[in-house]
């Protein structure tokens, strides 16, 4: 059965581009470093060389004599991490408020509902500046606050998914064979909703990137850790004499996102039966 | 960090190119003035109220100094000249001051301006109110007005600092028909100014710009020049740069251009610069230790900390030149105080660990020691970029820093309200008068949580504290500028505060920018000698 997934999943050639992609940035976040190895704030050479004019710094140094390519691997990790892990954050977050609230029906789904919805009515991106702004910038608290902004659609997609599932016969079966609630949501529902929640969740991880890219833009990263946003954001003021330091990192983030994009594309056409009848 | 022969070049480049510029500020100088026209300027950021007379934020005076004047002003090298004041004459055993007052001179509504305006000023305003006026203008007892154009301050104790305070910024002259009775912190005036200046208040559209227009009735006959002046806030430094490019803005002060941006204004038949306008504030940047930090209260940690920054490195790379490597805390341009003459920290990291090991914190084997939290604004690039070199400086001697760099209001209540730091990086403007602009961070009696700017690293020296209170009332010069020194010698032994930098102020302009005379305090001139020469 997977194979034949991975087969489906194949023969969309944006699909596998999305792939190859992916897997050069997880390259270069694992092995970037026998390359580039030392610490990205280490200012290693001249200020604002441009890529390829000293072959010490191929892809040149910003502001303060950084080495750009030291600094994009070091990027690379930080914002996989960031994306996969909150990505996960709002994965839990919402598939537990969506099941819950589509199992139960009642009282319940109203609660988680509204709570849900109070989420939604803030814009995400204000809501994760408040959250970071309040407790202090770092790794930790940026990753925590986009997967505490980003579930809501999650949590409405399993929530639907969980409504039209539990009239269905199977799980009927299920219940009138004694299973109980738990069994029935983690053994019988849960696996048949899961294929949009994965598409939701490739989609939310390149959300997740960007979002981080522009935190740490506004000055609101964790000002000890090197990701693509801080250096576009030190190199912002210099866009008019130094494009490629705001560049090279906006290319990675471009080429990543696209890559989850393309991802989710591709796993949606695969695990959608409807179009895979086509 | 290894510093490749490149990189050596480099910081030559810098350094010429900083001291072309320096030349270069003789350019705004020119003769002919050409009358009308409306100067456009930007600054770094809007000003929240146009009375400098009330808050001494430096973008209130660079507006408010159009409109409000000052008894006197100050010439290229700092010293005063005549304003509103005529003549002074300070009484032979220091303890009086007199000014002779410009006659037929008045208010922007027709009111005129007499020695009983500077009265109510100075009683009202600069005695309880202006920041540093508190301190200035402590010593003064009585004010006597013989007559509308005469007024004698006399004095408990000599003040010889107080005529470096008596400028627009410093010392702003309020109408008191206006302010009197009124709350003045709240009075309206504040924010649509009525001054004596060459230029009249028209009006102040928030987040856009502030228009002033020509006062046809300045007491210096044919002067103001300009028709008018627009004040224009960009909030974007990369947009303030474009602006000037486009011809959209024809001056920016007050280092309102990003220092990596200056290259591209080098042209000079295009651009003007000027690094003297600046003078008056004196400005050091610096990174003060936190002496109830266990490390920190040693003072061989402090001085480790200072063998390990090379501030050379560190004025090329962050400043890219453009200032003077501080050498203490009385900055080199206050010429009549400042000795280079006191214990220096050159780069030594051989030095630094010495030290270190001496203190009892030796590396372990991964070459660590301690760790230390570095807390800057995120409002200034310069500083949060001082942050980074500090920090990597810091790893070299095995001290691992962690930045902390929230926004102005939290870094302001936790170093000066919370005292919750180990070591923050900002600048203060040290002033024409070490007793007035260095003084109150070392001083044990202004250790006061809760006010900004003030001594918040908990340092307290009763030797210290001793000359520094001689000297802000000893009337022998020659006295007081031996206590002054031996003063800087102290705190360079003892490192509270590691000076890094005298940074520039650098007002760009284009060449069509023209003055009569350039000044030491130019951020607060009242252009009334400014032009805009006709377009070639």
């Amino acid at each position: 059965m997977y194979f034949a997934l991975l087969k489906e999943f194949l023969r969309n050639r944006a699909a596998a581009a999305g792939l190859v992609i992916l897997v050069l940035v997880l390259a270069v976040a694992a092995l970037g470093h026998f390359r580039f190895p030392g610490d990205p704030w280490e200012m290693a050479a001249a200020p604002m060389l441009w890529p390829g004019e000293d072959w010490a710094n191929p892809l040149g140094t910003d502001l303060m004599g950084r080495d750009i390519a030291t600094g994009l691997v070091s990027g690379a990790r930080v914002s996989l991490l960031i994306g996969l892990v909150s990505a996960l954050i709002s994965a839990i977050i919402g598939i537990a408020a969506g099941a819950l609230g589509g199992f139960y029906r009642g009282w319940i789904d109203a609660f988680l509902m509204r709570v849900t919805e109070l989420f939604q009515t803030v814009p995400q991106f204000v809501l994760a500046v408040v959250l970071v702004a309040i407790f202090k910038p770092s790794v930790a608290t940026a990753t925590f606050a986009i997967g505490i902004v980003s579930w809501p659609p999650t949590a409405r997609l399993v929530r639907s998914e969980f409504l039209l599932l539990r009239e269905r016969e199977f799980v009927q079966a299920a219940r009138s064979l004694g299973m109980g609630d738990v069994r029935l949501i983690v053994t019988q529902i849960l696996p048949n909703a899961l294929p949009p929640v994965i598409v939701v969740g490739a989609l939310n991880i390149a959300h997740a990137i960007q979002t981080e890219a522009a935190l740490s833009f506004l000055g609101l990263g964790d000002p000890n850790v090197m990701s693509w946003g801080t250096i576009i954001g030190n190199g912002r003021e210099q866009v008019v004499d130094a494009w490629y330091i705001c560049g090279l990192p906006g290319i990675a983030i471009v080429l990543v996102v696209l890559a989850f994009n393309l991802l989710g594309e591709g796993l949606n056409d695969a695990l959608n039966p409807r179009l895979a009848e086509k | 960090m290894r510093l490749p022969p490149r990189f050596l070049f480099f910081l030559n480049a810098a350094a010429i190119l900083a001291l072309t510029t320096a030349s270069a500020s003789a350019q705004t100088v020119g003769t002919n003035p050409t009358p009308g026209g409306v100067l456009n300027v930007s600054i770094l950021t809007e000003p929240v109220t146009l009375n400098s007379g009330i808050h001494t934020t430096m973008y209130i005076g660079e507006v408010a100094s159009k409109v409000q004047e000052g008894l006197i002003s100050f010439d290229a090298d700092l010293k005063p000249v005549p304003s509103l004041a005529t003549k002074w004459e300070v009484g032979p055993d220091g303890k009086t001051v007199a000014f002779d007052l410009r006659k037929s001179v008045k208010w922007h509504d027709g009111k005129d301006f007499t020695a009983a305006d500077v009265e109510f000023t100075l009683k009202e305003v600069w005695q309880k109110i202006h920041p540093f006026g508190k301190a200035a203008f402590a010593n003064v007892d009585s004010v006597e007005v013989p007559n509308p154009h005469r007024i004698v301050l006399h004095l408990s104790a000599p003040a010889p600092y107080l005529l470096n305070y008596i400028n627009a910024y410093g010392a702003p002259v309020l109408p008191k028909h206006l302010y009197e009775g009124t709350d003045i912190v709240n009075n309206p005036y504040n924010v649509k100014p009525i001054g004596t200046g060459p230029f009249i208040f028209k009006e102040w559209v928030k987040g856009s710009h502030i228009r002033l227009e020509k006062n046809p009735d300045y007491w210096r006959k044919g002067q103001p020049y300009l028709d008018g002046i627009l004040f224009r806030f960009i909030p974007d430094a990369a947009a303030r740069v474009v602006a000037l490019q486009s011809g959209e803005v024809d001056v920016s002060v007050g280092s309102a251009l990003p220092a990596t941006s200056l290259a591209q204004f080098q042209d000079e038949s295009r651009y003007s610069f000027n690094q003297i306008d600046g003078n008056y504030l004196a400005t050091i940047a610096f990174a003060q230790f936190n002496l109830n930090e266990k490390h920190l209260s040693d003072k061989r940690v402090r001085q480790a900390i200072a063998y390990a920054i090379d501030r050379e490195a560190l004025l090329k790379m962050v400043y890219l030149g453009y200032g003077k490597v501080a050498t203490g805390p009385v900055p080199s341009s206050v010429t009549k105080y400042y000795t280079p003459d006191t214990r220096q920290y050159p780069l030594d990291l051989k030095r630094a660990a010495q030290l270190l090991d001496e203190a009892g914190y030796k590396a372990d084997a991964g070459g660590k020691r301690f760790g230390l939290r570095l807390i800057t604004a995120a409002n200034q690039t310069q500083y949060t970029r001082t942050a980074e070199f500090i920090k990597q400086s810091l790893a070299r001697i095995g001290i691992e820093v962690e930045l902390q760099i929230p926004d102005y209001a939290t870094f302001l209540r936790r170093v000066f309200t919370d005292w919750d730091y180990d070591i923050y990086v900002s600048s203060m403007h040290r002033m024409p008068d070490p007793t007035l602009g260095v003084q109150r961070i070392f001083w044990t009696r202004n250790i006061r949580k809760g006010v900004p700017w003030t001594n918040s690293s908990g340092y307290s020296n009763p030797k210290l504290d001793a000359i520094m209170e001689q000297a802000a009332r000893e009337p022998d010069e020659t006295k007081r500028k031996a206590q002054i020194k031996e003063w800087q010698q102290i705190v360079q032994e003892d490192v509270p505060i590691l000076e890094l930098v005298e940074p520039v102020w650098i007002t760009v302009s284009t060449v069509r920018f023209k003055k009569l005379a350039l000044q030491g305090d130019g951020l607060f001139s009242s252009w009334a000698d400014a032009w805009l020469a006709p377009k070639k």
